[in-house]
């Protein structure tokens, strides 16, 4: 099969020429197979987990902020609620109320910086029920100073006590209001934490993402409070959060800043007037995916070696497969050359097993086969034992145009009679050879040895247009040769010996006759038995011949012969006359 | 006969009480009635309601009697305490803990330092000035007493019923005002002018807008507990 594909495939040349006989191994199929499914589980492997660390990653992230930024909140209001406390007890402080109620303002100005070096506070501010400020830890040299957080303190007023994030001087405090009670409020006292970049790296390590705090008020020049960002990236995401509605608790985008990816949360911190304080907590996609990545890197090592390993496990299956198929088509190759007693040796339990043991089963046959050919051959012409071999050996026969030759050596009775046996037998034989030499070179095909006559056919089994002229041509190279056997012969001991010739062309029926069991490919018919007859004929002294021709034969022949019309004869069973013709040989 | 002797003699005697009993009244004026709700109608209690007399100069007056605000269980009692310009106020201990009572009102500044429980002659406090007066307690933030210190001995403090009855007010012209510790400015100087006349009660009436009063939170007790104290 495969030698057959070769040449029908490579017909079509062209582009594919090149790539084909890559194909046409079976090894390289098998590969090919192999690879392209392995490939393709791999690629989608890593395409399913690719798709799945990531979405992963995103929802941890989302999950992660969303808790964060509920973390941050809550710490945000946990510090309020602690700052309050310590402002609460600052506040509670007597020797604090009986300064207050001096009036002495640089000694609450002093006690207020007393109260501030005790809570680690960033400003103390001391508020008059009628809002303004007595003393500010800030400014010590106003007087009398505005309050710069109005809704701060009404909050106080209406509910005891507030926090806030207020900016003040370019910088932002967490702040907490509380009445100095004796025991009725008679002032408020405030005090302030700065909210700074050291405030949520603090945070940062407790919500375990970055953290911005945003004043969205539009006016504010420096909206970034404070940020455990780099301050590009801080930028980049103000830029992005500026776009979308911050009003959306828990507002998730992305920002990307260079090759880093951002998933941000953003929580509202305080809401007071139009506008808000936000909080936005990033988290970086990379540092979350980072395990993944490493986790990338193993899989491509072990996709490399699954394929290099699937490469070389085909590559194997592959060996197993085509050497025996080699063996098995070197096998073959013989057996087409003819030497049927070619055997492969090919060990395998499988279907390649089975298939190189028919083969030898095969070639066995053939062998068989080519010995009974062979010795068929020898028992009748190479021609007809083909013609036998070819077809179903079968009774019954065809009707075809034949020239017949017949030919037998005078006086042969005389002959045998005169010498021993053997000798005749000898002598015989090295007739026949030769004369069957001279028959068959010219493609005449022995139908018989009657003694010493033999019997040829041309045209039986197969027709040739020149057959005639190969029968004629025989006959005269018969002629001929027989000067050369007579010399033999009479070195032999023999004399030399004559022999006659006579050819007709005639549609006979020709076919395998006899019984089922035991059959002869020959002819029959009046043709047959005309050139016997006009054998017998070169016998007669006034003819002058060794062979005679029918004017059949010679009509079918080109008719560059030396012939002499000898007159139309009759013939035994036979209506109309036989013209007939000797055949000369050219002088 | 002798039922009707001892008729005549329960009738003359009954009569004589009667007239001495109105005459007495004539001569002490009337009774001052308030009642005092808040802005939705409820009775407000420790409303403190004056009658400062326009008219009238009060003669003879007398050294006002001490007055007492005691300390049982971390609180002071009474928690209002209206008293006239001149009045000596002690502050007994009754608990088993001491306390440190003290005021910055301006109308009196005073500390009692931690002491002991009892009576003690050293605490005692005199209010000689006009005005509110916030009391407290330095170890019990949560402890509040007011005293409203008033120019006039004619005063009295409302009941859970938001009422009360300001006795033997002098005929004659009086500015009623009524004051709370808890008193918004907007019920603040409202006045209501009374003439009152012998034997004569007037009733008066105050609405009073009450504004929310920041306290200090109660702390636990050995009976446990605590929470917002008013």
């Amino acid at each position: 099969m495969a030698l057959k594909a070769g040449p029908h495939i490579r017909r079509r040349g062209g582009a594919l020429s090149l790539i084909r006989p890559f194909f046409h191994h079976f090894k390289s199929k098998l590969l090919f197979f192999f690879l392209t499914l392995l490939g393709l589980v791999q690629l989608a492997t890593l395409v399913f987990i690719d798709t799945a660390m990531i979405d992963s990653a995103k929802t941890q992230i989302d999950e992660n902020l969303s808790v964060g930024g509920h973390v941050f909140t809550e710490l945000m209001n946990k510090r309020a609620g602690q700052l309050a406390q310590m402002t609460r007890l600052l506040s509670a402080d007597f020797a604090f109320k009986n300064a207050v109620t001096t009036s002495d303002r640089e000694t609450i100005i002093s006690v207020l910086e007393n109260l501030k070096t005790r809570i680690n506070a960033h400003l103390v501010m001391l508020i008059s029920l009628d809002h303004t400020v007595l003393a500010n830890t800030m400014h010590p040299e106003i007087v009398k100073g505005t309050l710069q957080l109005p809704e701060a303190l009404s909050e106080a007023e209406n509910h005891g006590e507030s926090s806030a994030i207020v900016t003040m001087d370019g910088k932002t405090y967490q702040i907490t209001i509380v009445p100095l009670l004796a025991p009725d409020p008679v002032a408020w006292l405030c005090t302030g934490f700065l909210v700074d970049d050291d405030l949520l790296f603090e945070m940062k390590k407790l919500i375990l993402a970055d953290v911005t705090v945003i004043n969205m008020n539009r006016t504010e020049s420096q909206p970034i409070i404070a940020s455990t960002l780099p301050k590009q990236v801080s930028q980049t995401l103000l830029k992005s959060i500026s776009k979308v509605n911050t009003e959306k608790v828990n507002t998730l985008l992305e920002v990307n800043y260079k090759n880093e990816k951002y998933v941000t949360a953003i929580t509202t911190l305080q809401k007071v007037g139009g506008y808000s304080i936000i909080a936005a907590l990033q988290r970086s996609l990379n540092e979350v995916l980072k395990p993944f990545y490493t986790l990338r890197r193993v899989l491509y090592v072990f996709f490399v070696l699954t394929l290099l390993s699937s490469i070389l496990a085909s590559l194997r299956i592959a060996r197993t497969v085509t050497k025996p198929v080699s063996t098995l088509v070197e096998g073959v190759r013989e057996i087409a050359k003819g030497i049927y007693s070619h055997r492969v040796m090919v060990r395998h339990g499988d279907e390649i097993g089975e298939l190189a043991e028919a083969f030898n089963v095969m070639s066995m046959g053939l062998e068989e086969k080519e010995l009974v050919a062979d010795l068929l051959g020898k028992v009748v012409s190479a021609p007809i034992a083909h013609e036998l071999l070819k077809k179903k050996v079968e009774l019954g026969g065809e009707e075809r145009e034949v020239t017949i030759l017949f030919t037998d050596i005078r006086n042969f009775t005389t002959i045998s009679e005169n010498h021993p046996p053997k000798q005749v037998l000898t002598l015989l034989n090295m007739y026949i050879t030769t004369m069957s030499t001279i028959i068959e070179r010219h493609g005449g095909v022995i139908d018989k040895f009657i003694g010493d006559a033999i019997m040829a056919l041309y045209g039986a089994p197969i027709s040739n247009p020149d057959d005639a002229d190969s029968a004629l041509n025989s006959a005269l190279e018969m002629e001929e040769a027989l000067s050369g056997l007579n010399r033999e012969i009479e070195q032999m001991g023999f004399k030399p010996i004559d022999i006659g010739i006579g050819i007709n062309t005639d549609t006979v029926l020709a076919g395998n006759m006899g019984s089922k069991h035991r059959l002869n490919y020959t002819v029959i018919g009046d043709g047959v038995n005309i050139a016997s007859r006009l054998e017998t004929l070169t016998k007669s002294e006034e003819f002058k011949t060794k062979i005679i021709i029918s004017g059949a034969t010679l009509d079918k022949s080109n008719g560059n012969y030396i012939t002499r019309y000898l007159g139309d004869v009759a013939v035994k069973g036979k209506r109309n006359k036989v013209t007939i013709y000797s055949l000369d040989r050219p002088e | 006969m002798k039922n009707n002797k001892y008729f005549i003699t329960i009738s003359v005697i009954t009569i004589y009480f009667f007239f001495v009993l109105v005459l007495v009244s004539c001569c002490y004026g009337a009774n001052i009635k308030a009642f005092i709700t808040d802005e939705e109608g409820k009775p407000v209690e420790d409303a403190v309601v004056t009658a400062t007399p326009v008219s009238v100069t009060i003669k003879d007056l007398k050294k006002p009697s001490d007055v007492v605000i005691d300390q049982v269980d971390k609180e002071f009692i009474a928690f209002v305490t209206p008293v006239q310009v001149g009045t000596t106020v002690t502050f007994p201990n009754d608990d088993k803990i001491r306390h440190h009572v003290y005021s910055f009102s301006s109308a009196k500044q005073f500390e009692i330092p931690l002491y002991p429980p009892g009576v003690d002659a050293n605490n005692k406090v005199l209010f000689d000035k006009p005005g509110v007066v916030v009391v407290g307690c330095n170890i019990h933030d949560w402890m509040k007493a007011y005293i409203y210190v008033v120019e006039t001995p004619y005063f009295a403090k409302s009941d859970s019923k938001g009422k009360m009855i300001i006795n033997n007010v002098p005929e004659g012209k009086y500015d009623v005002a009524v004051w709370h510790p808890a008193m918004g400015p907007k019920s603040q100087g409202q006045t209501l002018n009374v003439s009152v006349a012998n034997g004569n009660d007037d009733d008066v009436k105050f609405t009073v807008h009450l504004t929310q009063q920041w306290h200090s939170r109660r702390g636990p007790t050995l009976e446990g507990g605590g929470g917002l104290y008013r």
